[in-house]
């Protein structure tokens, strides 16, 4: 590992700020901000596809970190690095990035827009990469701010009802990262009464030992808290609508493709292995309350007239599935959900892009005003298609493999739970088939004059690459899983012998 | 062995990357019909290696998913099963992707439904040839996919694509039956794997319950994609898609994948003869209930349709009795003939631009004489009159549930071949034999419509198939070489002397004619302009689609919209109560409560967000000085 390659994740991090601000202060004309755009987000995944090529599979140790003094006092560090869990959730960004950028071309041209993008995307992958909670925690917020200033001022509905849905993401977003935060200095805290200095770092934290057990319990919660409302989990989901409805595509894209996973990847970064033992004895709690979700959402999901509504209950249902298998704390769940995580990444962007550009071109939400998409849009039909096929977890696509395992994993857990969590193959199914035939294949029967037009040339390169890999992962997962197998086997090993001291 | 299904899916693939028709039509049926041609070429290559290979080989092709125990390998196998069953998916399936190459011509979709159809028989060739449980499933799935897209091929009206979701949603319910089945047997065997070679081994070691939990998870399976009871009502309605769709998925291929899986897993159910009872009685009932539905349809497509649910039902009593080998004749015999049926029903359709009712059916009878014979042929079959080859496979079954002593089933078995002779041949009568007075109609334009010889080929070669293939498995060739090839798979064989059986098959005979002369009798001289009153409640499937649609569709919808219309609302209002509260004291005049919303929530949660980092500074200082 030399020097060179442990720079690419600062590149990683920091090139989207740095094109921001420059494109803010020097660029003004639209066209270019959108290049610069495109092209930086091209850097990052380069640099992403360069890391992930001299990433060693064979390895469960932390790799391309970067240590460097921030805050000395209080010891906070600039400390980022990657391993299995990272190493995914940094592809998915490095594979939706450009993509996105590439479908948003034709439809969006603020200069605004694009630089709220930007710093989105620094804003996840810093969160991602960086292994200090302070730092995650700064990142965390980094990441919601351009969103609520997207939907505020690039909403899909009117300015009231942007803002509406702008000040309730708000509220619960920032009350759950403000809990997030007590429980960081907490933490902290703790540790200094325990090892007579501070530190934030999550490799150290994980010994901590003197939490009571009331202790636990509270911080627990708090932590589940602000995931919890990020993923969303039941019953914190409510904001989840207004906002998912009121979003432009390009956040919307973000928002649920990876910013949702950003919490599934908090909760095994940093909430289980310093709480090992509380979410042990917690865990059936929890992975009930994930079953529950599933069930909950897909039936809520189906008599949603709103097309935007519909997929955002479908991806809720899926996540709690994905959070059920995480608690499930074995290594199916583990592998299981980081799998899910990118596959529900590829699904969710693929449709919520699809449906944007469906809105833009034709103003509607409403499933039942959609219609004759088929025969007109072919094209857009066929991945549309696919990326609902995967979504619903159909065989030799990336979603049957992360479901099957999920509930697999709910199964091993525990039966009752397993037979619960599989109901998701038909409710899951039979909401997004009924839509898939109402808004996309039957003749219009309310717009007889609707026009759709197809995707055109960029549209279709952007999409290409997700369609490709939401076949090849479902056909040979092994060669994927095999990717973070060896991260998640020693950190199950791990968590398990924690707990069991 | 493995070319053949890469083949037929990268043959499928690049066709339906030209979907943008930059190719002409021809050539998608050529491709799309040599396919299976080739790979039932490389069957009959493979059936003579198998006899060298002493019954079963397998290929590895790479590793599916590992996780621990979770071991799961793509790769393929054969035995004598699966050759059986591939033989004649790829024999009749050749014959129909002919018949379809001309019956699809002039749609305007062609390639999209060539890439469909090839599609769809790869994945009912990598389910039969799956080495493991898992593989199957993929294939499975794919052939319900499949199935969903080519029953909503006309995707333009609503009635086909409502249809197509029907057979979705009750394929994906079995589908979760299969899931849960493996997922319990896994949670078992582990390390064992989910193969059926080492599943067969280890099946001593696995607790009874188990065996019977996942022999009913499985049979659930079957019941979506083999259309029992209680899953059966999608398969009347697939009937939308284009008659080689019935022909080939909803006759010949789709529907006997449930009856491949019981025998694939025979060891698994030999183990619980109870669980296999149980599923001869859904068979019966299905097979029953079928046949009394299909009385009174008038539908053609859609009394075949009942007719292939009840004859599945036969092929389950088959299976679920440990009579494999007969129940696996009676899927090749029933290919055979329900593929020539629907393919006859079909080619009389395309003439009469797709009316059909047969009533309407029968007013253009003068021109449908070349047919009558093929059809005729169809009939006879399947109602069982020797020496048909329906007749033979049939029987096997009817004297075979007599000699275990299960003789409800026998029953109803008898009883349903009965209807069955009846139903069927009240289509032969109304159709082709009913006096109708053509006069009041003149269809000039019909009767310069000439069959194509592509279509009456196929027809020719199935009805000879028909007639004969039943020989196969009978003293006369001398072999019996059904039972033999499948020999392995039977452990129950009923005694009964020569004589008892002999007078059982007599039973059928008369049973079977009797059903061919009520048919006659009430019929044979029907006024076609009345159409027979079907508002009886057999006509209306015994309302079992308005139960389920009451019990299942509304109960779901309601609880749908009780959720986001009452407990949506009353989680985000317990939620927001205290930021709500809070807003309400940041700022007591109502007035300024309604304007200035954003900017009163933003300064409460500076102020918030100040004091708690107060408080966490004094603390945190406190602590390090």
């Amino acid at each position: 590992m030399s020097f060179s390659l442990n720079a690419l994740l600062n590149v990683v991090i920091f090139l989207p700020i740095v094109t921001a601000f420059i494109a803010w202060v020097g660029i003004k004309n639209e066209q270019i901000v959108k290049v610069v755009a495109f092209i930086a987000s091209l850097i990052v995944s380069v640099c992403v596809f360069v890391v992930f090529v001299n990433y060693d599979f064979e390895s469960t140790l932390l790799q391309f970190f970067t240590h460097t003094p921030w805050i000395q006092r209080y010891n906070i560090n600039y400390y980022i690095g990657l391993d299995g869990f990272s190493l995914v959730l940094i592809m998915l960004i490095a594979v939706i990035a450009p993509s996105l950028y590439l479908l948003l071309w034709s439809e969006e041209h603020k200069k605004g827009y694009w630089i709220n993008m930007l710093l989105i995307q620094a804003g996840m992958s810093g969160a991602i990469l960086s292994l200090d909670l302070i730092l995650f925690y700064l990142f965390w917020e980094l990441m919601l701010i351009p969103v609520f200033f997207m939907i505020l001022l690039y909403g899909e509905q009117d300015k009231q009802a942007n803002a509406k849905a702008v000040m309730k993401m708000f509220i619960y977003t920032v009350a759950g990262s403000l809990l997030m935060l007590g429980c960081i200095v907490y933490i902290g805290i703790a540790f200094l009464g325990e090892y007579g200095s501070v530190s934030f770092e999550y490799d150290k934290l994980r010994y901590i030992t003197s939490l009571s057990h009331t202790e636990g319990i509270i911080l627990l919660l708090a932590f589940l808290a602000a995931f919890g409302i990020k993923l969303p989990i039941f019953p914190l989901h409510t904001w989840l609508l207004k906002t998912y409805n009121s979003a432009p595509t390009g956040a919307l894209v973000l928002l649920s493709a990876i910013m949702a996973k950003i919490a599934i990847y908090g909760i095994f970064r940093f909430l289980i292995p310093i709480l090992t033992d509380i979410t042990f004895s917690a865990s059936y709690v929890l992975v009930s309350l994930g079953v529950f979700g599933v069930v909950y959402f897909a039936l809520a999901a189906i008599m949603q007239s709103n097309i935007k509504k519909m997929i955002a209950y479908g991806s809720a249902s899926h996540i709690s599935l994905i959070f059920a298998a995480v608690f499930t704390l074995n290594l199916y769940g583990a592998n299981g959900a980081m799998y899910f995580v990118f596959a529900h990444g590829l699904a969710a962007a693929g449709l919520f892009a699809l449906v944007g550009i469906l809105y833009h071109t034709s103003g509607i939400k409403n499933i039942d005003e959609l219609g004759s998409v088929g025969h007109q849009a072919p094209i857009f039909t066929v991945f549309f298609a696919l990326f609902m096929l995967s979504n619903i977890g159909l065989p030799l696509t990336v979603g049957f493999v992360g479901e099957f395992l999920a509930i697999f994993a709910t199964y091993t857990f525990d039966h009752i739970l397993g037979y619960i969590a599989s109901l998701s193959v038909v409710m899951g199914a039979s909401f997004m088939i009924w839509m898939f035939g109402r808004a996309i294949l039957a003749d219009n029967t309310k717009n007889k004059n609707l026009k759709i037009r197809d995707l055109n040339k960029k549209e279709i390169l952007a999409l290409t690459p997700w369609a490709v890999l939401v076949i090849a992962m479902g056909v040979f997962p092994d060669y994927f899983i095999s990717m973070f197998d060896d991260t998640t086997t020693s950190y199950i090993v791990d968590i398990t012998k924690a707990s069991i001291k | 062995m493995l070319p053949l299904i890469g083949g037929l899916s990268i043959t499928a693939l690049y066709l339906y990357s030209l979907k943008t028709k930059l190719l002409p039509d021809t050539l998608y049926g050529w491709i799309g019909s040599l396919a299976p041609v080739l790979s039932f070429c490389a069957f009959v290559v493979a059936y003579f290696k198998l006899q060298e290979n002493d019954g079963y080989f397998q290929e590895h092709l790479f590793t599916w998913v590992h996780i621990l125990d979770l071991n799961i390998a793509f790769s393929l196998s054969a035995d004598n099963l699966s050759i059986f069953m591939g033989f004649f998916i790829t024999f009749v399936g050749s014959l129909i992707h002919i018949y379809a190459s001309v019956y699809m011509k002039k749609d305007e979709a062609y390639g999209k439904f060539f890439a469909f159809f090839n599609l769809f028989l790869a994945s009912m060739l990598l389910l039969v040839f799956a080495d493991n449980l898992m593989i199957l499933f993929l294939g499975w799935e794919g052939v319900g996919l499949f199935s969903y897209f080519l029953v909503a091929f006309y995707y333009r009206s609503k009635e086909n694509v409502d249809a197509g979701n029907k057979a979705m949603i009750a394929n994906r319910i079995g589908d979760l039956g299969f899931l849960l089945g493996i997922v319990v047997l896994f949670s078992q065997v582990g390390a064992g794997g989910l193969d059926f070679k080492s599943l067969s081994e280890s099946v001593d070691s696995i607790p009874h319950y188990i065996l019977v939990l996942s022999g009913i998870l499985f049979f659930v399976g079957a019941m979506g994609k083999s259309a029992q009871i209680p899953l059966y009502v999608w398969l009347p309605d697939a009937m939308a898609g284009p008659t080689p769709v019935s022909a080939l998925i909803h006759a010949a291929t789709m529907v006997t994948a449930g009856v491949y899986m019981v025998a694939k897993l025979s060891f698994l159910y030999n183990e619980v003869p109870d669980v296999g009872v149980f599923i001869a009685y859904i068979g019966a009932f299905g097979a029953l209930l079928a046949a009394v539905m299909a009385t009174k349809a008038q539908d053609i497509k859609k009394i075949l349709a009942y007719s292939t649910m009840s004859q599945l039902g036969y092929m389950f009593i088959g299976v679920g009795l440990g009579m494999y080998s007969a129940g696996m004749f009676h899927v090749l015999t029933h290919s055979f003939f329900k593929a020539l049926l629907f393919m006859s029903a079909g080619a009389i359709l395309l003439m009469l631009h797709h009316k059909q009712n047969i009533f309407d059916i029968a007013k253009h009878q003068k021109h449908t004489p070349a047919l009558k014979y093929i059809f005729l042929i169809g009939v006879l079959a399947i109602s069982g009159i020797p020496p048909l080859s329906g007749f033979i496979s049939k029987d096997a079954i009817i004297v075979g549930s007599f000699a275990q002593e299960q003789y409800l089933i026998y029953a109803i078995a008898l009883f349903t071949a009965f209807l069955t002779a009846f139903y069927m041949f009240r289509i032969y009568f109304v159709v082709f034999v009913a006096p109708y007075n053509a006069a009041k109609e003149s269809n000039s334009s019909l009767q310069e419509y000439k069959t194509p010889w592509l279509i009456i080929a196929p027809l020719c070669i199935l009805a000879f198939g028909s007639i004969f293939v039943g020989f196969i498995n009978t003293h006369f060739l001398g072999t019996h070489f059904v039972d033999n090839w499948l020999s392995y798979l039977n452990i129950r064989e009923g005694e009964i002397s020569a004589f008892t059986e002999s007078i059982l098959v007599i039973t059928s005979i008369v049973v079977a004619l009797l059903g061919v002369a009520f048919a006659y009798v009430k019929y044979a001289s029907w006024d076609i302009n009345k159409k027979e009153d079907d508002s009886c409640i057999i006509g209306n499937r015994f309302y079992v689609d308005e139960l389920y649609h009451i019990a299942f569709v509304t109960t779901y919808k309601n609880a749908s919209v009780f959720i986001s219309n009452y407990v949506e609302k009353w989680i985000d209002n317990v939620i927001m109560f205290i930021p709500n509260v809070l807003n309400y004291i940041a700022s007591p005049s109502s007035k300024v409560l309604h304007n200035a919303n954003v900017r009163a929530y933003g300064a409460f949660i500076m102020i918030a967000i100040c004091a708690i980092f107060a408080y966490i500074y004094i603390k945190l200082f406190g602590v390090l000085s």
